[in-house]
Protein backbone atom coordinates (compact mmCIF):
# COMPACT_ATOMS: atom_id res chain seq x y z
CA UNK A 1 0.00 0.00 0.00
CA UNK A 2 2.89 2.34 0.81
CA UNK A 3 4.37 2.05 -2.66
CA UNK A 4 0.96 2.47 -4.20
CA UNK A 5 0.32 5.74 -2.33
CA UNK A 6 3.84 6.98 -3.06
CA UNK A 7 3.26 6.34 -6.76
CA UNK A 8 -0.12 7.99 -6.56
CA UNK A 9 1.42 11.11 -5.04
CA UNK A 10 4.15 11.25 -7.68
CA UNK A 11 1.53 11.09 -10.40
CA UNK A 12 -1.33 13.07 -8.91
CA UNK A 13 -0.07 15.60 -6.36
CA UNK A 14 0.41 18.28 -8.96
CA UNK A 15 -1.09 21.71 -9.06
CA UNK A 16 0.04 25.27 -9.78
CA UNK A 17 2.09 27.00 -7.07
CA UNK A 18 2.76 23.75 -5.21
CA UNK A 19 6.20 24.05 -3.62
CA UNK A 20 6.51 20.73 -1.83
CA UNK A 21 4.48 17.74 -0.84
CA UNK A 22 5.06 14.66 1.23
CA UNK A 23 3.64 11.55 2.80
CA UNK A 24 4.12 10.18 6.26
CA UNK A 25 3.19 6.54 6.59
CA UNK A 26 1.97 4.81 9.75
CA UNK A 27 5.42 3.20 10.13
CA UNK A 28 6.85 6.76 10.28
CA UNK A 29 8.64 6.49 6.95
CA UNK A 30 8.25 9.46 4.65
CA UNK A 31 8.20 10.20 0.95
CA UNK A 32 8.75 13.78 -0.20
CA UNK A 33 8.76 15.77 -3.40
CA UNK A 34 10.15 19.28 -3.42
CA UNK A 35 9.94 21.86 -6.16
CA UNK A 36 11.65 24.54 -4.11
CA UNK A 37 15.07 24.38 -2.47
CA UNK A 38 13.71 26.10 0.63
CA UNK A 39 12.19 22.86 1.85
CA UNK A 40 14.92 20.38 2.82
CA UNK A 41 13.95 16.77 3.42
CA UNK A 42 14.73 16.85 7.14
CA UNK A 43 12.54 19.93 7.71
CA UNK A 44 9.70 18.39 5.75
CA UNK A 45 9.91 15.20 7.81
CA UNK A 46 9.76 17.23 11.04
CA UNK A 47 6.74 19.07 9.68
CA UNK A 48 4.83 15.93 8.70
CA UNK A 49 5.55 14.55 12.15
CA UNK A 50 4.08 17.74 13.70
CA UNK A 51 1.02 17.48 11.52
CA UNK A 52 0.39 13.82 12.34
CA UNK A 53 0.64 14.75 16.03
CA UNK A 54 -1.82 17.55 15.40
CA UNK A 55 -4.31 15.20 13.74
CA UNK A 56 -3.93 12.77 16.59
CA UNK A 57 -4.53 15.46 19.22
CA UNK A 58 -7.34 17.22 17.39
CA UNK A 59 -9.16 13.98 16.70
CA UNK A 60 -9.44 13.46 20.44
CA UNK A 61 -11.33 16.76 20.55
CA UNK A 62 -12.98 16.64 17.11
CA UNK A 63 -13.13 12.99 16.07
CA UNK A 64 -14.03 13.70 12.42
CA UNK A 65 -11.15 16.06 11.69
CA UNK A 66 -10.20 15.09 8.17
CA UNK A 67 -8.31 18.05 6.80
CA UNK A 68 -6.18 20.82 8.19
CA UNK A 69 -4.94 24.02 6.67
CA UNK A 70 -2.15 25.91 8.43
CA UNK A 71 -1.91 29.38 7.01
CA UNK A 72 1.36 31.12 7.80
CA UNK A 73 2.65 34.48 6.70
CA UNK A 74 4.67 33.05 3.81
CA UNK A 75 3.33 29.58 3.14
CA UNK A 76 0.28 27.47 3.63
CA UNK A 77 0.24 23.79 4.51
CA UNK A 78 -2.75 21.68 3.50
CA UNK A 79 -2.92 18.28 5.13
CA UNK A 80 -5.22 15.28 5.12
CA UNK A 81 -5.10 11.99 6.96
CA UNK A 82 -6.47 8.63 5.93
CA UNK A 83 -8.18 6.06 8.10
CA UNK A 84 -4.96 4.01 8.00
CA UNK A 85 -3.13 7.07 9.47
CA UNK A 86 -1.16 7.90 6.33
CA UNK A 87 -0.79 11.65 6.16
CA UNK A 88 -0.39 13.85 3.09
CA UNK A 89 0.94 17.40 3.24
CA UNK A 90 0.99 20.01 0.48
CA UNK A 91 2.87 23.30 0.77
CA UNK A 92 1.98 26.35 -1.29
CA UNK A 93 2.69 30.05 -1.10
CA UNK A 94 0.31 32.23 0.89
CA UNK A 95 -1.60 35.07 -0.71
CA UNK A 96 -1.00 34.21 -4.33
CA UNK A 97 -3.72 33.82 -6.89
CA UNK A 98 -1.69 31.05 -8.57
CA UNK A 99 -2.85 28.53 -5.99
CA UNK A 100 -5.59 26.36 -7.42
CA UNK A 101 -7.69 25.52 -4.43
CA UNK A 102 -9.98 23.26 -6.42
CA UNK A 103 -7.02 21.13 -7.42
CA UNK A 104 -5.81 21.00 -3.83
CA UNK A 105 -9.21 20.02 -2.48
CA UNK A 106 -9.42 17.34 -5.17
CA UNK A 107 -6.00 15.92 -4.30
CA UNK A 108 -6.83 15.82 -0.58
CA UNK A 109 -10.25 14.26 -1.15
CA UNK A 110 -8.83 11.65 -3.52
CA UNK A 111 -6.01 10.83 -1.11
CA UNK A 112 -8.43 10.20 1.75
CA UNK A 113 -10.55 7.79 -0.28
CA UNK A 114 -7.72 6.13 -2.19
CA UNK A 115 -7.93 2.33 -2.33
CA UNK A 116 -5.20 -0.02 -3.38
CA UNK A 117 -6.48 -2.03 -6.36
CA UNK A 118 -6.74 -5.75 -5.74
CA UNK A 119 -3.88 -7.67 -7.37
CA UNK A 120 -4.77 -9.18 -10.73
CA UNK A 121 -5.19 -12.97 -10.60
CA UNK A 122 -2.19 -14.76 -12.02
CA UNK A 123 -3.04 -17.03 -14.94
CA UNK A 124 -1.83 -20.55 -14.59
CA UNK B 1 5.26 71.34 -2.21
CA UNK B 2 4.59 70.43 1.37
CA UNK B 3 0.96 70.76 2.28
CA UNK B 4 -0.25 71.16 5.82
CA UNK B 5 -3.66 70.09 6.97
CA UNK B 6 -5.31 72.33 9.53
CA UNK B 7 -8.17 71.07 11.67
CA UNK B 8 -10.48 73.74 13.04
CA UNK B 9 -11.30 73.49 16.71
CA UNK B 10 -14.96 73.35 17.52
CA UNK B 11 -15.93 75.58 20.43
CA UNK B 12 -19.37 75.93 21.99
CA UNK B 13 -20.45 78.98 23.97
CA UNK B 14 -23.54 78.75 26.18
CA UNK B 15 -25.10 81.93 27.56
CA UNK B 16 -28.68 83.16 27.97
CA UNK B 17 -27.56 86.76 27.36
CA UNK B 18 -27.99 86.80 23.59
CA UNK B 19 -26.40 90.18 22.96
CA UNK B 20 -23.25 89.20 24.89
CA UNK B 21 -23.26 85.73 23.29
CA UNK B 22 -23.43 87.14 19.78
CA UNK B 23 -20.68 89.69 20.37
CA UNK B 24 -18.46 87.26 22.27
CA UNK B 25 -18.76 84.58 19.57
CA UNK B 26 -17.85 87.06 16.84
CA UNK B 27 -14.83 88.36 18.75
CA UNK B 28 -13.56 84.86 19.56
CA UNK B 29 -13.98 83.70 15.97
CA UNK B 30 -12.07 86.74 14.72
CA UNK B 31 -9.35 86.29 17.32
CA UNK B 32 -8.90 82.68 16.29
CA UNK B 33 -8.14 83.77 12.72
CA UNK B 34 -10.19 80.91 11.36
CA UNK B 35 -8.81 78.28 13.75
CA UNK B 36 -12.08 78.02 15.63
CA UNK B 37 -15.48 76.97 14.42
CA UNK B 38 -17.71 78.72 16.92
CA UNK B 39 -21.16 77.42 17.89
CA UNK B 40 -23.53 79.01 20.36
CA UNK B 41 -26.50 77.99 22.46
CA UNK B 42 -28.78 80.12 24.61
CA UNK B 43 -30.20 77.21 26.62
CA UNK B 44 -28.91 74.05 28.23
CA UNK B 45 -31.18 71.92 26.03
CA UNK B 46 -29.81 73.40 22.83
CA UNK B 47 -26.27 72.97 24.16
CA UNK B 48 -26.78 69.26 24.88
CA UNK B 49 -28.30 68.79 21.43
CA UNK B 50 -25.30 70.44 19.78
CA UNK B 51 -22.88 68.37 21.84
CA UNK B 52 -24.57 65.21 20.59
CA UNK B 53 -24.26 66.45 17.02
CA UNK B 54 -20.67 67.70 17.12
CA UNK B 55 -17.44 66.72 18.76
CA UNK B 56 -16.37 69.89 20.51
CA UNK B 57 -12.86 70.73 21.60
CA UNK B 58 -14.10 73.13 24.22
CA UNK B 59 -17.36 74.11 25.91
CA UNK B 60 -17.69 77.50 27.64
CA UNK B 61 -20.66 77.87 30.01
CA UNK B 62 -22.12 81.00 31.56
CA UNK B 63 -22.40 80.53 35.30
CA UNK B 64 -25.74 82.23 35.74
CA UNK B 65 -28.55 81.06 33.53
CA UNK B 66 -32.25 80.53 34.23
CA UNK B 67 -33.81 77.04 34.55
CA UNK B 68 -30.55 75.11 34.36
CA UNK B 69 -27.71 77.17 35.77
CA UNK B 70 -24.06 76.91 34.81
CA UNK B 71 -23.12 74.54 37.60
CA UNK B 72 -25.96 72.14 36.83
CA UNK B 73 -25.13 72.19 33.12
CA UNK B 74 -21.48 71.64 33.95
CA UNK B 75 -22.44 68.56 35.94
CA UNK B 76 -24.55 67.28 33.04
CA UNK B 77 -21.77 67.88 30.51
CA UNK B 78 -19.20 66.23 32.75
CA UNK B 79 -21.37 63.11 33.07
CA UNK B 80 -22.30 62.85 29.42
CA UNK B 81 -19.18 64.18 27.71
CA UNK B 82 -16.36 63.77 30.23
CA UNK B 83 -13.67 64.09 27.57
CA UNK B 84 -14.57 67.65 26.53
CA UNK B 85 -12.62 70.47 28.25
CA UNK B 86 -14.99 72.85 30.04
CA UNK B 87 -14.71 76.47 31.12
CA UNK B 88 -17.06 78.61 33.21
CA UNK B 89 -17.52 82.25 32.37
CA UNK B 90 -19.12 84.53 34.93
CA UNK B 91 -19.96 88.20 35.29
CA UNK B 92 -19.84 87.99 39.11
CA UNK B 93 -16.98 85.79 40.19
CA UNK B 94 -16.73 84.62 43.80
CA UNK B 95 -14.64 82.13 45.71
CA UNK B 96 -17.49 79.75 46.59
CA UNK B 97 -18.67 79.51 42.96
CA UNK B 98 -15.14 79.03 41.76
CA UNK B 99 -14.53 76.16 44.19
CA UNK B 100 -17.83 74.51 43.28
CA UNK B 101 -17.24 74.81 39.53
CA UNK B 102 -13.69 73.50 39.65
CA UNK B 103 -14.81 70.64 41.91
CA UNK B 104 -17.58 69.78 39.43
CA UNK B 105 -15.17 69.39 36.54
CA UNK B 106 -14.54 72.85 35.12
CA UNK B 107 -11.02 73.26 33.82
CA UNK B 108 -11.20 77.06 34.05
CA UNK B 109 -13.25 79.59 35.98
CA UNK B 110 -13.01 82.96 34.21
CA UNK B 111 -14.50 86.40 34.59
CA UNK B 112 -16.41 87.77 31.62
CA UNK B 113 -14.19 90.25 29.78
CA UNK B 114 -15.21 93.87 29.59
CA UNK B 115 -12.38 95.30 27.49
CA UNK B 116 -10.61 94.39 24.24
CA UNK B 117 -7.52 93.39 26.23
CA UNK B 118 -9.66 91.18 28.43
CA UNK B 119 -11.11 89.53 25.30
CA UNK B 120 -7.60 88.78 24.04
CA UNK B 121 -6.58 87.30 27.38
CA UNK B 122 -9.72 85.16 27.51
CA UNK B 123 -9.14 83.98 23.95
CA UNK B 124 -5.53 83.03 24.65
CA UNK B 125 -6.54 81.11 27.79
CA UNK B 126 -9.43 79.29 26.11
CA UNK B 127 -7.35 78.54 23.04
CA UNK B 128 -4.73 76.85 25.22
CA UNK B 129 -7.43 74.77 26.87
CA UNK B 130 -9.01 73.85 23.51
CA UNK B 131 -5.64 72.65 22.27
CA UNK B 132 -5.35 70.15 25.10
CA UNK B 133 -6.06 66.55 24.33
CA UNK B 134 -9.07 66.01 26.48
CA UNK B 135 -9.22 62.26 26.64
CA UNK B 136 -7.52 60.39 29.41
CA UNK B 137 -4.86 57.89 28.54
CA UNK B 138 -1.96 57.91 26.12
CA UNK B 139 -1.79 59.99 23.05
CA UNK B 140 0.19 58.88 20.05
CA UNK B 141 0.17 57.41 16.63
CA UNK B 142 -0.39 53.79 15.82
CA UNK B 143 0.85 52.46 12.53
CA UNK B 144 0.33 49.07 10.92
CA UNK B 145 -2.71 48.42 13.04
CA UNK B 146 -5.73 46.76 11.52
CA UNK B 147 -9.21 48.13 11.96
CA UNK B 148 -10.16 44.76 13.43
CA UNK B 149 -7.57 45.33 16.19
CA UNK B 150 -9.17 48.66 17.00
CA UNK B 151 -12.64 47.12 17.13
CA UNK B 152 -11.42 44.25 19.23
CA UNK B 153 -9.82 46.67 21.68
CA UNK B 154 -13.03 48.68 22.00
CA UNK B 155 -15.28 45.62 22.27
CA UNK B 156 -13.12 43.69 24.71
CA UNK B 157 -12.99 46.80 26.89
CA UNK B 158 -16.79 46.96 26.67
CA UNK B 159 -16.54 50.57 25.57
CA UNK B 160 -19.09 52.82 23.94
CA UNK B 161 -17.69 54.81 21.06
CA UNK B 162 -17.97 55.67 17.40
CA UNK B 163 -15.01 54.55 15.31
CA UNK B 164 -14.69 56.89 12.37
CA UNK B 165 -12.92 55.28 9.43
CA UNK B 166 -11.45 57.47 6.76
CA UNK B 167 -9.93 56.61 3.39
CA UNK B 168 -8.75 59.09 0.79
CA UNK B 169 -12.27 59.56 -0.57
CA UNK B 170 -14.76 57.98 1.79
CA UNK B 171 -15.59 58.07 5.48
CA UNK B 172 -17.55 55.53 7.45
CA UNK B 173 -18.60 54.99 11.03
CA UNK B 174 -18.87 52.00 13.33
CA UNK B 175 -21.03 52.42 16.42
CA UNK B 176 -20.04 50.42 19.50
CA UNK B 177 -22.36 50.38 22.49
CA UNK B 178 -21.04 48.81 25.67
CA UNK B 179 -18.75 46.48 23.73
CA UNK B 180 -21.32 45.53 21.07
CA UNK B 181 -21.13 46.64 17.46
CA UNK B 182 -24.64 47.96 16.85
CA UNK B 183 -24.43 49.90 13.61
CA UNK B 184 -22.11 50.69 10.72
CA UNK B 185 -22.38 52.93 7.72
CA UNK B 186 -20.04 53.20 4.77
CA UNK B 187 -20.81 54.76 1.41
CA UNK B 188 -24.44 53.89 0.82
CA UNK B 189 -24.29 50.64 2.79
CA UNK B 190 -25.37 50.15 6.38
CA UNK B 191 -25.21 47.23 8.82
CA UNK B 192 -22.94 44.22 8.31
CA UNK B 193 -22.25 44.92 4.60
CA UNK B 194 -20.92 48.35 5.57
CA UNK B 195 -18.86 46.85 8.40
CA UNK B 196 -17.36 44.17 6.15
CA UNK B 197 -16.54 46.75 3.50
CA UNK B 198 -14.64 48.80 6.06
CA UNK B 199 -12.89 45.73 7.48
CA UNK B 200 -11.73 44.80 3.99
CA UNK B 201 -10.06 48.18 3.42
CA UNK B 202 -6.33 47.89 2.79
CA UNK B 203 -5.56 51.07 4.67
CA UNK B 204 -6.83 54.38 5.94
CA UNK B 205 -7.09 56.19 9.22
CA UNK B 206 -9.41 55.92 12.17
CA UNK B 207 -10.55 58.13 15.00
CA UNK B 208 -12.39 57.05 18.10
CA UNK B 209 -15.13 59.50 18.92
CA UNK B 210 -17.44 59.66 21.93
CA UNK B 211 -20.48 57.44 21.57
CA UNK B 212 -23.69 58.89 20.26
CA UNK B 213 -26.71 56.75 19.50
CA UNK B 214 -27.10 55.92 15.79
CA UNK B 215 -30.32 56.65 13.94
CA UNK B 216 -30.94 52.90 13.75
CA UNK B 217 -29.52 49.67 15.13
CA UNK B 218 -28.59 47.46 12.19
CA UNK B 219 -26.21 44.89 13.70
CA UNK B 220 -27.04 42.33 16.35
CA UNK B 221 -24.34 39.66 15.81
CA UNK B 222 -21.62 39.26 18.40
CA UNK B 223 -18.47 41.22 17.57
CA UNK B 224 -16.43 38.02 17.69
CA UNK B 225 -18.46 36.35 14.97
CA UNK B 226 -18.42 39.55 12.89
CA UNK B 227 -14.63 39.79 13.07
CA UNK B 228 -14.19 36.10 12.33
CA UNK B 229 -16.50 36.29 9.35
CA UNK B 230 -14.68 39.36 8.07
CA UNK B 231 -11.33 37.58 8.53
CA UNK B 232 -12.58 34.55 6.64
CA UNK B 233 -13.88 36.73 3.83
CA UNK B 234 -10.58 38.55 3.66
CA UNK B 235 -8.58 35.34 3.64
CA UNK B 236 -10.72 33.86 0.93
CA UNK B 237 -10.36 37.01 -1.14
CA UNK B 238 -6.59 37.10 -0.89
CA UNK B 239 -6.15 33.36 -1.16
CA UNK B 240 -8.01 32.83 -4.34
CA UNK B 241 -8.33 35.05 -7.38
CA UNK B 242 -11.79 35.98 -8.48
CA UNK B 243 -12.21 33.48 -11.33
CA UNK B 244 -11.50 30.67 -8.91
CA UNK B 245 -14.41 31.54 -6.64
CA UNK B 246 -16.66 29.40 -8.76
CA UNK B 247 -14.08 26.66 -8.68
CA UNK B 248 -14.04 26.79 -4.88
CA UNK B 249 -17.79 26.39 -4.78
CA UNK B 250 -17.50 23.47 -7.14
CA UNK B 251 -14.79 21.94 -4.98
CA UNK B 252 -16.92 22.26 -1.88
CA UNK B 253 -19.74 20.55 -3.69
CA UNK B 254 -17.38 17.78 -4.77
CA UNK B 255 -16.24 17.23 -1.21
CA UNK B 256 -19.73 17.35 0.22
CA UNK B 257 -21.46 15.23 -2.35
CA UNK B 258 -20.19 11.96 -0.96
CA UNK B 259 -21.68 12.66 2.46
CA UNK B 260 -24.75 14.76 1.90
CA UNK B 261 -27.84 14.54 -0.26
CA UNK B 262 -27.58 16.40 -3.55
CA UNK B 263 -30.72 18.40 -3.11
CA UNK B 264 -29.45 20.58 -0.30
CA UNK B 265 -28.46 24.14 0.31
CA UNK B 266 -25.84 25.17 2.82
CA UNK B 267 -25.23 28.12 4.99
CA UNK B 268 -22.78 28.48 7.86
CA UNK B 269 -23.80 29.28 11.38
CA UNK B 270 -21.42 29.97 14.19
CA UNK B 271 -21.78 27.13 16.62
CA UNK B 272 -19.36 28.08 19.35
CA UNK B 273 -16.60 30.51 20.10
CA UNK B 274 -13.87 30.89 22.68
CA UNK B 275 -11.43 33.75 23.22
CA UNK B 276 -8.48 33.43 25.56
CA UNK B 277 -5.73 35.83 26.49
CA UNK B 278 -2.08 34.92 25.76
CA UNK B 279 -1.82 33.23 29.18
CA UNK B 280 -4.68 30.91 28.29
CA UNK B 281 -7.21 32.57 30.56
CA UNK B 282 -10.73 32.49 29.12
CA UNK B 283 -11.84 36.02 28.29
CA UNK B 284 -15.07 35.34 26.45
CA UNK B 285 -17.02 32.34 25.26
CA UNK B 286 -20.22 31.75 23.34
CA UNK B 287 -22.00 28.39 23.51
CA UNK B 288 -18.74 26.58 24.11
CA UNK B 289 -19.61 23.08 25.26
CA UNK B 290 -16.08 22.13 26.31
CA UNK B 291 -14.18 25.25 27.29
CA UNK B 292 -11.21 23.33 28.72
CA UNK B 293 -10.98 21.14 25.60
CA UNK B 294 -11.05 24.13 23.26
CA UNK B 295 -8.50 25.93 25.42
CA UNK B 296 -6.22 22.91 25.07
CA UNK B 297 -6.74 23.00 21.28
CA UNK B 298 -5.63 26.63 21.20
CA UNK B 299 -2.55 25.89 23.28
CA UNK B 300 -1.68 22.84 21.23
CA UNK B 301 -2.14 24.54 17.87
CA UNK B 302 0.03 27.44 18.99
CA UNK B 303 2.85 25.15 20.09
CA UNK B 304 2.64 23.03 16.92
CA UNK B 305 2.58 26.19 14.80
CA UNK B 306 5.77 27.34 16.48
CA UNK B 307 7.42 24.01 15.65
CA UNK B 308 6.17 24.05 12.07
CA UNK B 309 7.11 27.66 11.51
CA UNK B 310 10.56 27.04 12.89
CA UNK B 311 11.35 23.94 10.85
CA UNK B 312 10.20 25.38 7.52
CA UNK B 313 10.61 29.15 8.13
CA UNK B 314 7.00 29.78 7.27
CA UNK B 315 6.62 33.11 9.07
CA UNK B 316 3.95 34.08 11.56
CA UNK B 317 0.86 31.91 11.85
CA UNK B 318 -2.30 33.55 10.49
CA UNK B 319 -4.85 30.85 11.17
CA UNK B 320 -5.48 27.13 11.22
CA UNK B 321 -8.60 25.59 9.74
CA UNK B 322 -9.92 22.17 10.70
CA UNK B 323 -12.42 20.60 8.37
CA UNK B 324 -14.95 18.08 9.55
CA UNK B 325 -17.77 16.67 7.41
CA UNK B 326 -20.43 19.00 8.78
CA UNK B 327 -18.42 21.57 10.68
CA UNK B 328 -15.37 23.70 10.31
CA UNK B 329 -13.27 25.16 13.10
CA UNK B 330 -10.86 28.04 12.76
CA UNK B 331 -8.16 28.99 15.23
CA UNK B 332 -6.57 32.42 15.10
CA UNK B 333 -4.06 34.28 17.21
CA UNK B 334 -4.62 38.00 16.84
CA UNK B 335 -2.58 40.34 19.05
CA UNK B 336 -3.05 39.46 22.72
CA UNK B 337 -5.70 36.82 22.12
CA UNK B 338 -6.34 33.29 20.94
CA UNK B 339 -9.64 32.64 19.21
CA UNK B 340 -11.45 29.38 18.48
CA UNK B 341 -14.58 29.48 16.30
CA UNK B 342 -16.56 26.53 15.06
CA UNK B 343 -19.14 26.95 12.33
CA UNK B 344 -21.72 24.41 11.32
CA UNK B 345 -23.05 23.73 7.86
CA UNK B 346 -26.77 24.16 8.08
CA UNK B 347 -28.37 21.80 5.64
CA UNK B 348 -31.68 22.83 4.19
CA UNK B 349 -33.67 20.79 1.71
CA UNK B 350 -34.03 22.77 -1.49
CA UNK B 351 -37.58 21.67 -1.99
CA UNK B 352 -38.64 22.49 1.55
CA UNK B 353 -40.78 25.54 2.12
CA UNK B 354 -38.87 28.29 3.87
Amino acid sequence: MKDFINRWMTRNARCPALLACGLRHPDETTFNQTLDSGFPEASLNTSWSCIVEAFSFLREQQPDTAQLCWSFEKHRIYAAIRADQTCLGLITKTGTSDVDLTAIEKILAEFRTLRCPAPKPVRA
Amino acid sequence: MLQTHRTRKKVLFIDDDLSFLDLFCQVMELASKGDWQVHSAATAGRAIFLMQEHQFNLVVIDARMPVVDGLQLLRLVKGKFPQIPKAILTGAPNAADRTACLATGADLYLEKPTSPDGMETIFATLNTLAAHEAEEGFRGEIRRVGLQDVLQMECLGRKSSVVEVQTAEIAGEIFIDNGNVIHAQFKTATGTPALFQMLSLKGGSFRIKPFCAPAEVTISNSWESLLMEAAQMRDETTMVALPQTEQRTAARKTLSSSRLPENTLFSRHTQEMLICNPEGKVMHQVDCTDVEGRRRVLEFVRSQADRLGESLQLGRLNWVEMQMPYTRAVVQFPTNAAVFVETRKVVRNRTAKV
